[in-house]
């Protein structure tokens, strides 16, 4: 799953936004191998989404799970605007929430969870394992969700913004806020 | 460490703990492909849920039935199917094998209005559609600027679901042109469907959002198709609303035919939508080389979404759709000539999002990328590299002794200023500087050792 990364942020063009709405447009034709370029480009992004919102690894590979389902289904009805990326987290979010709202309780991990969750996956190294934990420990829901689109998926802090139905001075000011403690946290750590 | 090698590094942590899901994911394709034409979405989750679905079945029907019970206890009637009609008030009919009304019960507050003193049981389902209809056409539910209304039918057996489903569109329909007398040109826009009466899912979320399984079974229907629209956006919108937003967006929901068109007198209309956001823009229509307005709930609110393009720019509005106020906009020049410090053209933009119809609000862009150049529309910004020179003269630099250099534009205590990092050698510096001004707010050099 790693040979398929997505690219590095600032490489975020509109030519990639236009690979993903080719994609929809083939897995609106039923194909699955499209639909399999699609996991691959983004399905780190939309884990790493559900994963801020819920705070469950469970729940977040149920969300994304479903989330393709949806893909694959609502596909037919996706009206290219150049913003696929959009359109798939929009739909990442409602799933979330209504899991949220079907369970009525978040069932949050405790930083114990969390380590023997990552010390478990053999493909994270310390670093990672550390950046995760320090990603749900230490943020708050929302300056989680804002650095790891920003981070994962490069989109732009405005994007961000219409998503998350935030004012872009607010995402960029909690965008700002995060980065500086992780930064002091991971300095500490070290 | 710089910002950039910050998010390398976190996206290398998600990516390494997002699990490999891909074929259990193209397998579920699988299982549905048998039912995408289905009516009704059935979740793969569904079969957990099946045991609770017949509880919740069996207490539905209790609740319904208990009141039919008492009073027809001796002629023993026996429910055939369940009516419900929605428009915003809510309300459940029984009725039995021979079409006569059993019982009726309000399912919101409204309904409570509506229904009143009334009498229905025992009438036949004309009598009572007429009073229910003229009740709601008097107390104003119904009326020219609000006209649809849903009816959702509860019966196992398919036919005579389909032909009580039709039988009442009629009578609806006859009832509102008889009841609104003064009003001649007055038609009712009537959306039916069957629904089941053990789904689960429905029940779980008529309870949840305290609205009718018929008008869930809608919101169901249009999310299955849009499902970037939420559930609860619509769920506290009236049947017309979602009629409108149904229509305006072309989904087409099989399960639901639709007699009559959703009024949208209420609203200003697209064209007039249109012509505020190019008021608002400063742009006349003889310019616009593409449009698209459609109908669309914002937050409960229903707005005109007006996305238009010129020459140059992109433009999307938010218009209130009962008033015709700007709610929230956001336009992009993608060609912008005129900055001299910049030679790119393609990349540059100006963008500016606000979200209330007034320009006051600071106006400011996330400059995060450094392939990209960013200017504002209503501050002037001296611009990254002016913020780099003024740095750079500061610390007593040149800009090809750096080995790291970070630029970004930034909102801090309401004024717009310039982060800007460098490093050399063994040294950090960190500025920030007045983006308006130029001005050195804070400098600040570390010594890495």
């Amino acid at each position: 799953m790693l040979l398929f990364a997505v690219t590095a942020p600032p490489a975020r063009t509109d030519r990639q936004a236009d690979i993903l709405e080719s994609y929809i447009q083939s897995i609106a034709q039923s194909d699955k191998e499209s639909l399999a370029l699609l996991y691959e480009k983004t399905h780190a992004a939309i884990y790493g989404f559900a994963l801020s919102i819920l705070k469950n690894t469970q729940d977040a590979e149920d969300v994304v799970h479903d989330t393709y389902i949806q893909i694959w289904k609502a596909a037919k009805n996706y009206k290219p605007a150049g913003k696929p990326l959009a359109w798939i987290f929009t739909i990442t979010r409602n799933l979330a929430r209504m899991r949220i709202r079907e369970q009525s309780r978040t069932i949050s991990l405790t930083p114990e969870d969390w380590q023997s969750i990552f010390t478990d996956n053999p493909v994270m190294d310390h670093e990672d394992r550390m950046i995760m934990e320090l990603l749900l420990g230490i943020l708050s829901d929302e300056e989680r969700q804002i650095v790891i689109l920003h981070a994962v998926t490069g989109m732009k802090h405005r994007e961000i913004a219409a998503l998350l139905h935030l004012g872009l001075s607010t995402v960029l000011s909690k965008y700002n806020r995060a980065i500086k403690k992780l930064r002091k946290a991971l300095k500490e750590a070290s | 460490m710089t910002n950039t090698d910050l998010e390398q590094k976190i996206k290398t942590a998600v990516e390494h703990a997002a699990p490999n899901q891909l074929e259990s994911i193209l397998s579920s394709c699988d299982e549905q492909k048998g039912e995408i034409n289905m009516t009704n979405t059935t979740s793969r989750r569904k079969s957990h849920f099946t045991a609770i679905a017949a509880v919740a079945a069996v207490f539905l029907l209790c609740v319904i039935s208990i009141p039919v019970l008492q009073k027809n206890v001796f002629s023993s009637p026996v429910t055939d199917s369940v009516v419900i009609l929605d428009v915003n008030p809510s309300l459940s009919m029984n009725v039995d094998a021979e079409g006569k009304v059993l019982s009726a019960e309000p399912l919101n507050d409204d309904a409570g209005e509506i229904l009143g003193n009334m009498e229905l049981e025992g009438t036949t389902l004309e009598t009572a559609v007429n009073a229910i209809i003229g009740s709601m056409l008097q107390k104003g539910y119904l009326s020219d600027v609000q006209n649809s209304i849903l009816v959702s039918v509860e019966n196992d057996d398919a036919e005579r679901s389909a032909q009580l489903q039709e039988q009442v569109s009629k009578l609806i329909s006859s009832a509102v042109e008889n009841n609104a007398a003064n009003n001649s040109t007055m038609n009712a826009a009537v959306l039916s469907q069957t629904i089941m009466d053990d789904n689960a899912e429905l029940t779980d979320l008529a309870e949840k959002y305290n609205i009718s399984p018929g008008k869930a079974a809608l919101i169901q229907e249009v999310i299955r198709q849009k499902p970037e629209i939420t559930f609860e956006s619509l769920a506290s919108m009236t049947i017309n609303e979602i009629a409108l937003i149904i229509s305006s967006n072309h989904v087409s929901a099989e399960s639901v035919t639709q007699t009559g068109t959703a009024s949208d007198k209420a609203y200003i209309g697209q064209e007039a939508a249109l012509e505020k956001a190019c008021q608002h823009a400063g742009v006349s229509s003889a310019d616009i080389l593409k449009q698209d307005i459609k109908l669309d709930s914002e937050h409960g609110l229903m707005v005109y979404e007006v996305e238009f393009e010129t020459n140059d720019t992109e433009y999307e509005y938010e218009v209130n759709a009962g008033t015709g106020e700007i709610v929230n906009f956001e336009k992009e020049n993608r060609y912008k000539e005129g900055d001299s410090s910049y030679q790119k053209t393609e990349s540059d933009k100006n963008e500016s999002s606000s979200q209330q119809e007034t320009e006051s609000g600071s106006h400011h862009d996330d400059d995060h990328d450094d392939n990209e150049h960013h200017t504002t529309s209503s501050v002037s910004c001296i611009g990254k590299n002016a913020a780099l020179s003024t740095a750079l003269q500061h610390a007593g630099l040149s800009e090809s002794a750096l080995t790291e250099k970070e630029i970004e534009l930034d909102e801090e205590d309401g004024r717009m200023v310039y982060n800007v990092e460098l490093k050399s050698g063994s040294k950090e510096y960190e500025y920030e500087i007045d983006a308006e001004t130029g001005t050195i707010l804070k400098s600040e050099i570390d010594i890495d050792d």
